[in-house]
């Protein structure tokens, strides 16, 4: 699980770290064919960039990616539709193929290369309904692009790089099962427990009737009339330790009056260490009230399991570069609420996602790389719980000057609960 | 001897788990009428006969259907419930719920149901809800 949180990071790492030795583009693009990571600074060549800009030629690029890529067993060096080259390396976990890494984006001087992709170009440019000028252009471009030899491309070290891929890859695979494993345990608890309470409502009916009639009955024993109540008493008791099982697994949601500091600082506290590992600093700032900490009406296993979804999140889709590696806890006062709000620098949300990052399984655009380490659930849990305090929760994703984003979520949960009926 | 008063309780456990019916027990020695209904399927074919009765004490039970249901449809007794009040039919309805799901007991409100018991319940206590509903005055038990 931990592991995840290097995906973005580790994936743009290893596609600079060819690209910088190997001194040729490359991208990684998903099993849809959808880039996923490219190197800083990435753009197409001027042909590929001038092929996607044709009527049909995006789809074309992508049709051509999925099917030349991604159904391709092994690692080979291919011939694109509109005649460029790419080494293919496709990325496996399990049996499934998951991605690819394209390499290249050049002619390749071996003659067999040479003809087909002279072959496919000029096919491109007859198949296309292109005005004369976009032709010339395209012919020109083609002509321009610059010619490699296959030993130009380091085979090995892709292969290493692939490897690399994979582990990542299937660390997320696994986190995602964890997360299927944890909901179906949950509920298999909650069936469960409701299970034994079923059978405990036939057992408290029966001794309760039992101490009932022995109480109206004057020729009973005394200390049968006890072992009756004791026996009633002792079947509640038990009730009582499967509702707080029910607790535990968290179906039961329990309002107390909880000092709300320390739960933000221990949440805090289980993320530090991942984050400082990815060079992420988490600084907690909260408003006390007369040097103490705000008492809240709130069920303390949600709101510690809200707190950590979000820190979590903070942390993974943080950048960890200069002041960027900070993520910020500020608590305020603020009303008849207390806010809670969590901000980094990194990965953003696009505005009109806004609301629709709250629902069951969304994933946002900005997000969706990192987001494969996670099943989409947690903002929808974390609205969950906000929604069940009567609290509300507020999102922000500013971009900023620089590159990243500044992106806050603003938790505001009330000092008492209303009362329900 | 007339009833005191006519109660269709659904429930679908009475068979299945020892000491379920004793629930009622109470209420039965008290001159009321006790008819079960075990299944969702028995009560949507006999929602005229709900009409006629004083009460309705619902259970809101977990599904032996299709478990790949989400959320709150999970639980049948609701779907029950409101298809009673879409029938029409305004009978106090007293439910009886092992679940504690915010979002059931939010919807249960919205249906109008006159109150929620947890299960597990004593049948004395029980026996007042349902007569505090009918508005019959009952002796207080003791403990």
């Amino acid at each position: 699980m931990k592991d995840g949180f290097l995906d973005i990071e580790a994936r743009e790492l290893i596609l600079n770290l060819f690209s910088s030795r190997v001194g040729l583009p490359i991208i990684l693009v998903d099993e849809v064919s959808q880039l996923v990571s490219s190197v800083p600074g990435f753009s197409f060549i001027p042909y590929c960039a001038a092929v996607k800009r044709t009527p049909s030629g995006f789809a074309q690029c992508m049709h051509d990616h999925k099917t030349r890529a991604l159904e391709a067993q092994e690692s080979h060096l291919s011939v694109c539709h509109a005649g460029i080259s790419n080494y293919v390396v496709p990325t496996v976990v399990g049996e499934d193929i998951v991605g690819a890494l394209l390499c290249g984006q050049m002619k390749i001087e071996d003659s067999s290369y040479m003809d087909e992709a002279q072959e496919k170009h000029k096919r491109f440019l007859e198949e296309n309904q292109l005005s004369d000028s976009d032709r010339l252009q395209l012919a020109k471009l083609f002509e321009d692009t610059e010619v490699y030899s296959l030993d130009q491309v380091n085979i090995d070290m892709l292969e290493e790089f692939r490897t690399i891929l994979e582990w990542i890859y299937r660390t997320s695979y696994y986190y995602e099962e964890t997360i299927a494993e944890r909901e179906q345990l949950e509920r298999r608890l909650e069936e469960l427990t409701h299970e034994m309470q079923i059978r405990l409502q036939g057992l408290v009916a029966q001794s309760e009737n039992l101490w009932f009639v022995m109480e109206q009955r004057r020729d009973t024993r005394r200390d049968f009339k006890r072992a009756a109540k004791r026996l009633l008493d002792s079947i509640e008791a038990f009730d009582t330790m499967i509702q707080n099982l029910g607790s535990f697994m968290e179906s039961t949601y329990r309002l107390e009056k909880i000092k709300i500091a320390p739960v933000i600082h221990n949440s805090c506290r289980a993320y530090r260490t991942i984050a400082q590992r990815k060079g992420v600093k988490i600084k907690v700032d909260l408003e006390l009230i007369d040097g103490k900490s705000p008492v809240l009406e709130i069920s303390r296993l949600h709101i510690r399991r809200m707190l950590d979804n979000l820190v979590e999140n903070a942390v993974k889709y943080s950048y960890s570069m200069g002041r960027s590696g900070t993520v910020k806890v500020t608590g305020r006062h603020s009303g008849a609420f207390y806010s809670i709000a969590i901000q980094n620098l990194g990965v953003g949300i696009y505005e009109d996602e806004f609301s629709k990052i709250f629902e069951k399984g969304y994933k946002g655009r900005l997000a969706r790389d990192a987001y494969r380490t996670g099943a989409g659930m947690g903002l929808y849990i974390v609205k969950d719980i906000v929604d069940k305090h009567f609290g509300k929760i507020e999102v922000s994703s500013i971009k900023q000057r620089a590159a990243p984003y500044e992106t806050t979520f603003t938790v505001y949960l009330p000092y008492e609960q209303p009362h329900r009926r | 001897m007339t009833a005191k008063g006519r109660i269709i309780w659904v429930e679908d456990d009475t068979k299945r788990v020892p000491g379920i019916y004793d629930l009622v027990w109470p209420l039965q020695t008290a001159g009321y009428q006790i008819e079960v209904m075990e299944s969702k399927k028995q009560v949507l074919s006999r929602l005229d006969h709900l009409r006629s009765c004083d009460l309705i004490l619902l259970d809101i039970i977990l599904p032996v259907g299709d478990k790949r249901e989400e959320g709150i449809e999970r639980y049948t007794g609701l779907s029950v419930l409101r298809a009673i009040r879409e029938y029409g039919i305004d009978k106090p309805v007293l439910v009886l719920s092992v679940v504690s799901n915010p979002k059931v007991l939010d919807e249960l409100h919205k249906l109008k149901v006159a109150g929620v018991v947890r299960k597990p319940v004593r049948p004395s206590v029980l026996k007042e809800r349902v007569e505090a509903i009918l508005g019959i005055d009952t002796p207080h038990v003791d403990d």
